[in-house]
């Protein structure tokens, strides 16, 4: 039974012999056609440069027997080089005359049937990538129709990129056409649109009060873009949107704007039912860093999102010292988080090393000063005191000690025992 | 009779052995045809990419890349810097130490001018152990947080993704050194689908051999005719020959801990990582996609053919059996536990392509080689079956296995462009020779990997590193 099952074995381990040879052999060609194929791409790249300087110094003509021959040879890769080329020249009249040359050349048919027909799809981005790079305002109905026909995410995007690269106006509103219809994402598109030199502002306000919040969302973050009288007064209206993120973003993109006239708006907002409206206030403010507002953050250092307590923490050091006097009614406030925020805020603001400096070294007592370090320390100022004592003396340390004994401090053991013993404990 | 009854039980083995290595050569060979159509796909996405709009746009997802470290004193500032080295506009890097007993927060303290501070964080997934919190004073990017040692890998990534900001997570092992864009090439599909790409995983390497200086790999040198040459050919047939298509068909049941990322909402919604399995990494993924099957969620989880990093190998035998059997303990307790994926119609791909796979390869794949081979040469000694067909048999077994390791290999060049002539021939050359002494080695660390599966071993035993590479 068993022979009969294992005589063809031999053919068996033959032919997989055979296949496993030719795999091998294959990566031998392979590796070999790479280093030839790298230095058929170098000659072909000095081919295409040689054509187009040859072009662009030969005045007269409509065309060269080079670039002739770089149109009709060249594949699909060299010609996206080429285009990448001509985009890098100058802007001179030849420029544009070589433009139309490959425009209302023959090959461009060509490339514009692999774009819309079933092509193989490497092939099909590059000729749409072509069309592109090509920067002409006539190409855009074509590429809008193959997004309407597509489903493919790979041969959106690269519709998208080459409406990119067109950078018309009528490129953009079909660019912009695609947020919010879960074509393709919307941060993509929104990262290509920011890439277009030509201003989208207009095109922006146009979708200001679109029905689509998506749209809207992303209509206030490119506000943000421009210093403009229009794009604040647009965003100012965008704060009473409907939908929080809008109302988020346009926060953000007022504070990217930095027009002073937004602070009171957004002292209103910092109110908000959202807690991420809250926090877009908060970060805004913090690129104000107006005086009036930090009374207003104040209470967001108790907000029911930690997120939003962070950030106003974050955004009350931007400050700087003149946050320190508001600082300190802080310091006894019932919630655990906003103490410790004001502990952290006069630490780094330097205020708690000037507050310690007047209290050890002063010779007037200055009964304001103690209490205030007193309420420093016992609202957990004892880390940042511990680092302090560090670089004390003795005499210092005791007289530390003294304070802290008298007020009958709660604080850790080992920071009295740094007081006590100093840093050989 | 009794001679007939032993005959008809031999038999019945064998045959069963034989429907079992065609079905698992006809499915590599399935599977390395669909790797070959993916791996084209993700090459034309990749070329195609505008990196630099990535790079320059404030709506490129910001990351966090998360590092647990045990111990690591001797590959941690590698790790870390080659992290804080990524290209990539906005991400933070979270290294949390399991109360290592080394000098490895105090080699990150000098390095990185660590100054303790206080960090608020929400305890969503992870315990209150935190020992100490640390910024570093030269990145404000990194964070090191120092905790209790609990012993479980996942307990310290919880840990960091309770201390990460950012949507998407990345952990990789302290051991692990990224490439430059790593983290911008994993993110690239994702920049695409962020609403439905939950999890990516990407190809990772045996960085032994390798000269490495401030996280950066200044020389690309591969171990030639060493025990880590063999494992760099298993990660790429592993990756490319197997998740890489499996990823085609939404049915990729791993991402490996060395380096993945993570949507990190999701991460929470499921429950963060789990400490009732050896390793957290595939269990993490077959919950992930348990998940989404029975939530009903259009998410998806991929697996992409770039190599983005390197990890150190074993590169002794004892230390290969101790990680091979981790691996094996880890995948019978997944496999387990979540047998009711396993031809659930429900399930889809994952019920009948990714789970079987796990099942009948990876747990039970041990004992039908053994069975093979046992009855094979119990045949040959009693002579039902000829020496020379015997070794037929063999032949046959190890050039079907180095055709899927030899397309790997193809594909993982065609992909990388890193392996000279030379270095391609050797591994050509090695995927033969691996059914000599290196096979072996794999099969006893998952026989003894199965034995402490049923004896619920679920410790991590961590290899002592030899550091084959140059730092």
């Amino acid at each position: 039974m068993f022979y009969e099952i294992t005589q063809h074995f031999w053919i068996v381990v033959r032919l997989l012999t055979v296949f496993v040879g030719g795999l091998v052999i294959y990566m031998i060609i392979r590796k070999a056609r790479e280093a030839t194929s790298t230095k058929i791409h170098d000659r072909r790249t000095k081919d295409i440069d040689a054509a187009l300087m040859d072009f662009v110094d030969s005045a007269k003509s409509n065309t060269s027997d080079s670039m002739s021959e770089v149109l009709q040879k060249a594949n699909l890769g060299e010609l996206a080089y080429l285009l990448d080329r001509i985009k890098n020249l100058p802007d001179t009249p030849r420029k544009k005359v070589l433009y139309k040359v490959i425009l209302y050349s023959n090959r461009l048919k060509n490339i514009k049937r692999i774009a819309i027909s079933k092509s193989p799809l490497r092939k099909k981005i590059l000729s749409i990538r072509i069309l592109g790079k090509l920067k002409d305002d006539t190409l855009v109905h074509e590429l809008k129709a193959i997004i309407d026909t597509s489903n493919d995410p790979d041969i959106i995007y690269a519709v998208i990129q080459a409406l990119g690269e067109i950078e018309s106006s009528l490129a953009v509103d079909t660019i912009m056409s695609l947020l919010g219809t879960n074509k393709f994402s919307n941060s993509k598109i929104s990262a290509i649109l920011e890439t277009i030199e030509h201003p989208i502002l207009n095109h922006s306000l146009k979708r200001q009060k679109d029905k689509d919040s998506t749209v809207r969302f992303w209509v206030a973050n490119f506000l943000g873009n421009y210093k403009d009288d229009i794009a604040f007064e647009a965003l100012e209206e965008m704060l009473k949107d409907n939908d929080p993120n809008v109302r988020a973003a346009a926060c953000e993109s007022l504070g990217k704007i930095g027009n002073k006239k937004a602070v009171d708006f957004l002292h209103e907002l910092l109110l908000d039912d959202f807690w991420f409206v809250r926090l877009h206030a908060i970060k805004a403010l913090g690129q104000f860093l107006s005086t009036g507002s930090i009374k207003r953050i104040i209470p967001s250092l108790r907000d029911k999102n930690w997120w939003v307590r962070y950030n106003a923490k974050s955004t009350l050091k931007k400050f700087g010292p003149e946050v320190a006097p508001y600082m300190h009614p802080v310091l006894r406030d019932g919630d655990r988080f906003a103490r410790n925020s004001a502990v952290e805020i006069l630490e780094e603001t330097g205020s708690a090393d000037k507050m310690f400096d007047k209290l050890m070294f002063d010779t007037v007592s200055d009964e304001k000063t103690h209490n205030l370090f007193i309420d420093f320390i016992e609202a957990e100022g004892f880390l940042w005191l511990k680092s302090r004592l560090k670089q004390m003396d003795k005499e210092k340390r005791h007289f530390v000690m003294k304070l802290i004994e008298k007020e009958d401090l709660d604080m850790y053991e080992d920071t009295k025992d740094r007081i006590y013993h100093g840093e050989s404990k | 009779m009794m001679y007939f009854s032993i005959y008809k039980f031999f038999y019945v083995v064998y045959v069963i052995c034989l429907i079992y290595f065609l079905c698992l050569v006809t499915y590599f060979f399935f599977l390395l045809v669909i790797a070959f159509l993916e791996n084209r796909r993700r090459d034309i996405q990749h070329k195609d990419e505008n990196y630099n709009t990535a790079l320059s746009s404030r709506f490129t997802i910001p990351v966090s890349i998360l590092i647990p470290a045990l111990n690591e004193e001797k590959t941690i500032l590698n790790c870390v810097k080659s992290a804080l080295n990524q290209d990539y506009p906005e991400f933070e890097v979270i290294v949390v130490s399991d109360g290592s007993t080394d000098r490895t927060v105090e080699i990150l303290a000098q390095e990185f001018n660590l100054t303790e501070t206080d960090i608020f964080y929400r305890k969503k997934v992870s315990n209150n152990n935190i020992v100490s919190i640390y910024k570093s004073g030269k990145y404000p990017n990194l964070t090191v947080v120092n905790k209790r040692n609990g012993g479980q890998k996942a307990a310290v990534l919880n840990n960091a993704l309770d201390f990460s900001r950012y949507r998407y997570i990345c952990s990789i092992d302290a051991d692990t050194v990224l490439e430059k864009d790593a983290v911008l090439k994993t993110m690239r599909p994702i920049l695409r689908e962020p609403d439905k790409i939950v999890g990516a995983g990407s190809l990772l390497g045996i960085l032994n051999g390798f000269v490495v200086k401030d996280g950066k790999i200044l020389k690309r040198k591969f171990s030639r005719f060493s025990l880590s040459s063999f494992q760099t050919l298993e990660y790429i047939r592993s990756h490319i020959g197997n998740r890489l298509s499996l990823s085609r068909f939404r049915s990729m049941l791993c991402i490996c801990g060395g380096f993945g990322v993570w949507r990190k909402d999701f991460l929470l919604e499921i429950g963060g990582y789990s400490s009732d399995f050896t390793c957290e990494d595939i269990e993490i993924t077959f919950r992930a996609h348990d998940h989404i099957v029975k939530n009903k969620k259009p998410y998806k989880i991929i697996m992409l053919p770039h190599c983005v990093a390197w990890t150190e190998g074993p590169s002794r035998i004892k230390n290969l059996i101790k990680q091979r059997n981790r691996w094996q303990r880890v995948t019978n307790e997944t496999v387990w536990h979540y047998r009711h994926m396993l031809f659930n119609p429900k399930y889809g791909w994952i019920g009948f392509l990714g789970a079987p796979y796990y099942l009948f390869y990876e747990s039970l794949g041990i004992f039908f080689e053994l069975a093979s081979i046992m009855v094979l040469l119990w045949g040959t000694v009693l002579g039902y079956v000829a020496l020379n067909h015997f070794l037929l048999i063999l032949a046959i077994m190890i050039l079907c296995y180095s055709i899927t390791t030899l397309v790997s290999l193809l594909i993982f060049d065609k992909n990388q462009r890193m392996l000279s002539l030379k270095d391609l021939l050797v591994f050509a050359g090695l995927s033969f020779l691996e059914f000599f002494g290196y096979r072996q080695i794999i099969s006893i660390a998952r026989v003894l990997g199965t034995i402490d599966f049923i004896r619920g071993d679920k410790k991590w035993h961590k290899f002592e590193r030899n550091h084959q590479t140059t730092y």
